[in-house]
């Protein structure tokens, strides 16, 4: 009994290696041998107080046009038919219901739709930032996000449906090194 | 050495004693029997909670540690670094089953670290590699991971993380729009560990806690595993569950700090219930949403009543046959309101079931008082007063009635608890 006990104990201990190992060697995977986009976006700051502090991606190109005779359910699993427009952005051509046998394509979750277009739930739409940085970040981008000044965008690897984010860009640097640009000129001037 | 451990000294020496003949067994059997049974050493429940609340402080300190999202970590580093709190904690939980298996106070502080570990690191790589917000998913995923530690650590502190972690799923997974509905089931899993601690009266502090941990998840996730349909079935499925949480409560020989949780919850659950239901309003909004018109889609929730409507018929039957009115009277409320659901305006005006309410609430407060002035119980004296008086406080407030009506009611019912009070009175001036 005692042995047996022992066993379940080994066997609940590697499930619980198995998970947290699972998750990472898949975005590995894709970090490593994906397909490189970029998408537009449009973050606000919340808290989860599981995760700490993240942005909130809102990627424009989270709303396609809705196939014409596709039935949809609410968190029906979709297939995103990628595109690169001519400013080299990413964005969704087409949704079909099955994995198509070539070309890029994602795999998302239909949150919401009209007859017009359909809403998609992204694998991506959070950046994680350490605590006291997601609040500069935001304001970051709320300065780079406007109409006349769109400089801020995400870059995702994407692998057999799967994408990863990779950074978040403002004004073509990642984040970081954006923010530390700006705490030198903000030192020079002062 | 105090004259306890003097006692137990010289219970483990007598059989020497006997063997080397310095004294006889009846001798032996003499000492037993002046000195009485050896007290056992007692265990500390406070050693035992402190080794719980230290190891769910310092879980929930890595968890925000962590949570602060250290930028100057590379992404190798950071994978490496969500591991640890799990190896950790396994790495402690391990060695507590190798070499303190019999010891609660390890065991609880073990598990509830290597419960939250779990958490953290599923956690950490979310947040390494930004992965998209499935709050649902990501609870339910550590909470089945944690759950064999109830069983295999004996422990009772994650079986009360569990239930309100399951309980936390149902209600963003019904939100979410997930089959919120298998909660009942997910809060099964621990009941097994629950009951063997109730039946063998073993840990009783920690049996009351999970008692009332699961008594108020069960009424939170109840309410979400029907969410859709919330407007149909909140009543039936609401006072069957009172009606069970009476009942069963008052059927089994468990420790009153168990039972009290689920029959304070059920009774006075039930009395809240049937007071919305002397609410005009409230019944109109029932006729707005038919018990039956859901259809084929609400299956499992129809099931869900259905099981819970049996069990109570199954223990009101009982409590019958035992000769438990009261209780029967908790019982009767949810088949009775069904029936009358079912019936609708157009059968059963709703001017009739206002006062079938009323009059069933005034019966219940009535046989509440009664019971409890003829057993001399205080409380239960203030419980069927309180019942009274919430229903006379609602009627009060009442604007469906007219100033009229209300008044002469409130004579007349003023003027039948004067008369019940000279009645007591007399009958203890007679006695």
């Amino acid at each position: 009994m005692s042995r047996l006990l022992g066993l379940a104990l080994a066997i609940l201990f590697l499930l619980q290696l198995a998970v947290p190992a699972s998750m990472i060697v898949g975005r590995e995977m894709t970090l490593r041998h994906g397909k490189h986009f970029r998408f537009r976006t449009a973050p606000v700051d919340p808290y989860d107080p599981f995760r700490g502090r993240f942005v909130a991606l809102n990627l424009a190109a989270s709303r396609v046009a809705h196939p014409e005779g596709m039935k949809l359910t609410i968190r029906q699993k979709v297939y995103a038919l990628l595109a690169i427009d001519e400013e080299g952005f990413a964005y969704f051509r087409d949704l079909v219901a099955q994995p198509p046998p070539t070309g890029d394509y994602l795999a998302a979750r239909v949150s919401w739709w009209n007859q017009e277009t359909v809403d998609l739930k992204l694998p991506f739409d959070r950046y994680y930032a350490e605590e006291d940085l997601a609040p500069e970040i935001e304001r970051a981008y709320r300065a780079h996000s406007r109409r006349d000044n769109q400089e801020a965008y995400i870059t995702v690897r994407v692998r057999n449906g799967n994408g990863v984010l990779e950074e978040l860009y403002i004004e073509d640097l990642p984040v970081g090194e954006y923010l530390r640009r700006q705490a030198g000129k903000g030192e020079v001037s002062d | 050495m105090s004259k306890k451990d003097g006692i137990t000294w010289l219970y483990g020496e007598l059989p020497e004693l006997v063997r080397s003949r310095v004294l006889d067994e009846a001798t032996a059997e003499r000492l037993r029997t002046h000195y009485g049974p050896a007290q056992q050493r007692r265990r500390s429940p406070g050693l035992v909670i402190c080794g719980a609340l230290g190891a769910l402080l310092v879980g929930l300190g890595i968890i925000l540690l962590l949570a602060h999202n250290w930028t100057d970590l590379s992404r190798p580093q950071r994978t490496l670094l969500s591991f640890a709190p799990l190896l950790l904690g396994q790495a402690v939980a391990g060695w507590c089953w190798l070499k303190h298996r019999s010891s609660i106070a390890w065991c609880e502080g073990a598990a509830t670290f290597l419960f939250l570990a779990v958490g953290a690191s599923i956690a950490l790589v979310g947040q390494t590699y930004h992965i998209a917000g499935d709050l649902p998913r990501f609870v339910l995923v550590w909470m089945l991971l944690g759950l064999p530690l109830v069983y295999l650590l004996r422990s009772s502190l994650p079986a009360l993380l569990y239930w309100i972690g399951v309980t936390c799923w149902c209600v963003l997974g019904a939100i979410d729009r997930l089959p919120a509905v298998f909660f009942c089931m997910l809060a099964a899993l621990p009941l097994p560990f629950w009951w063997h601690l109730v039946r063998n009266a073993q840990r009783r502090l920690a049996a009351a806690w999970l008692a009332w941990v699961l008594s108020l998840c069960l009424v939170v996730g109840l309410g979400f595993s029907c969410y859709g349909f919330f407007g149909n079935f909140w009543t039936p499925l609401y006072l069957s569950l009172a009606a069970i949480y009476v009942l069963l409560f008052g059927q089994l020989s468990v420790a009153s700090a168990v039972s009290r949780p689920f029959r304070l919850l059920g009774s006075w659950g039930t009395v809240a219930l049937l007071l919305l239901l002397t609410l005009k309003d409230v019944w109109r909004g029932q006729a707005f949403h038919p018990l039956l018109e859901p259809g084929m889609e609400a299956w499992p929730q129809y099931l869900l009543l259905t099981v819970l409507l049996l069990a109570v018929i199954g223990l009101l039957a009982r409590a019958l046959a035992a000769g438990r009115w009261l209780d029967a009277l908790f019982g009767l409320a949810p088949p009775l309101v069904i029936l009358q659901l079912l019936a609708g305006p157009q059968r059963l005006a709703t001017g009739i079931s206002l006062i079938l309410a009323n009059l069933y609430l005034l019966l219940l407060g009535g046989l509440v008082l009664r019971d409890g002035l003829q057993s001399g119980k205080l409380p239960r004296i203030n419980a069927g007063l309180g019942i009274l008086s919430a229903l006379i406080a609602v009627r009060f407030f009442d604007s469906q009635l007219p100033f009229t009506v209300r008044g002469v009611m409130f004579i007349l019912i003023g003027l039948a608890f004067l008369g019940v009070n000279l009645l007591v009175k007399r009958r203890e001036v007679c006695a």
